[in-house]
């Protein structure tokens, strides 16, 4: 027997907490941007991230990449405590209790709202280890620099702390395509640290996303 | 909110509304009485309106998990009241954000399609008889609406 009188009372019914129209909100005369709780919120014009692309070349050339990447490593940790506990107050429930469509969909949702593009994910290899994720339209690949390389280092950092996080395990994350390279969009993928190792040689490289995606799964199953 | 009321908005930045226009403003008006009434009947009447449902799908699913019928039921009722509301400001953008594409997801990873549909099928049924013709003519796309973008038009959306 299921009653609905006790359904409408027992657990509150909410939609999307991160709805554009409902999560920015702003304190307009302090010259304030805020998200729905209250914590701040800027707009970094496009050409501010060109110019940090350029400036970190100039100054430290090869290293851009692992700077940017620790960067979003940094920047995930408190996304990620963040995200749980905005998401966990206002659906009124602990991180364990929710499912994980939900709890994906809320992190594709705020991931779109913040203007970092359409973020996807792919659990088909996670039996084998491996996460894989799919972005568009990501701000970091459009500001750098045509083909001079992978560009989105700071949402493979993002990534790579957010999961770890949530598994607590170690992981790191790998850019296996990306729009500032010409591809469609761009793929990464989160795996322990000496597994996704491999991937990074390749993709510097210049192999591309299936392949490497194959080699990764073929070591894997050697490995077992 | 309200996308015709903010286009005329937007049109008054550059000159005075024309007839053509506060004719149109006039007509949203005229209707709002029309879906308030229909939003309060469903806010009032939630409760049976969707027990009879509920009492209606375990009958024709009798092997179905109590579980998946109650979730679906759940994400009707948000349906409903989220349509509800995009009713009263004849919105449908308001429904795709604030539920719809959040939804998708979870409506696919958990639930059985099967079910999805027969309780849209008896909500309408249901509120044919408990909102007047012109009432449900209003809340009826928004409902149509939702259980396209859910079963359909998730496929295209991503």
């Amino acid at each position: 027997m299921i009653s609905v009188a006790d359904l409408v009372q027992e657990k509150a019914l909410k939609g999307n907490y991160f709805a554009p129209s409902a999560y920015v909100q702003g304190d307009f005369e302090l010259g304030l941007l805020e998200t729905r709780l209250g914590s701040r919120l800027i707009a970094l014009p496009e050409v501010l991230l060109q110019g940090i692309y350029a400036g970190l070349e100039e100054e430290i050339g090869q290293a851009t990449s692992i700077v940017l990447y620790n960067c979003g490593r940094w920047w995930g940790k408190s996304f990620y405590r963040r995200f749980v506990q905005e998401v966990s107050e206002y659906y009124e429930m602990p991180l364990a209790q929710m499912n994980m469509a939900q709890f994906l969909s809320c992190l594709k949702q705020c991931w779109k709202t913040h203007g970092w593009g359409v973020i996807n994910f792919d659990f088909d290899y996670y039996s084998q280890g491996f996460i894989v994720v799919n972005t568009l339209n990501s701000p970091f690949a459009e500001a750098a620099p045509k083909n001079k390389g992978f560009a989105c280092q700071p949402e493979a950092g993002i990534l790579s702390s957010f999961f770890s996080k949530l598994t607590g395990e170690d992981l790191g994350c790998v850019q296996l395509s990306c729009e500032s390279m010409g591809a469609p969009s761009n793929y990464f993928v989160i795996g322990l640290e000496e597994r996704v190792d491999l991937a990074k040689g390749m993709s510097e490289e210049g192999y591309d996303y299936s392949t490497i995606m194959d080699r990764l799964l073929n070591t894997n199953s050697d490995d077992n | 909110m309200y996308p015709e009321l903010q286009a005329l908005i937007h049109e008054a930045e550059f000159q005075y509304l024309q007839e053509e226009d506060l004719n149109r403003f006039s007509q949203e008006i005229a209707t709002l009485k029309d879906r308030i009434d229909a939003y309060k009947i469903l806010r009032d009447e939630e409760i049976s309106i969707f027990q009879g449902i509920v009492d209606q799908v375990i009958a024709k699913f009798p092997q179905e998990n109590s579980q998946k019928i109650e979730t679906t039921i759940r994400h009707w009722l948000l349906i409903t009241r989220y349509s509800g509301m995009a009713m009263m400001l004849n919105n449908h953008e308001f429904l795709e954000h604030r539920l719809l594409e959040w939804l998708t997801d979870i409506v696919q990873a958990y639930e059985s399609q099967v079910i999805f549909q027969a309780i849209y099928s008896l909500l309408l049924v249901k509120l044919n008889s408990v909102l007047s013709e012109d009432e449900l003519a209003h809340i009826e796309p928004f409902l149509a609406q939702s259980n396209n973008y859910l079963t359909n038009g998730a496929i295209l959306a991503n």
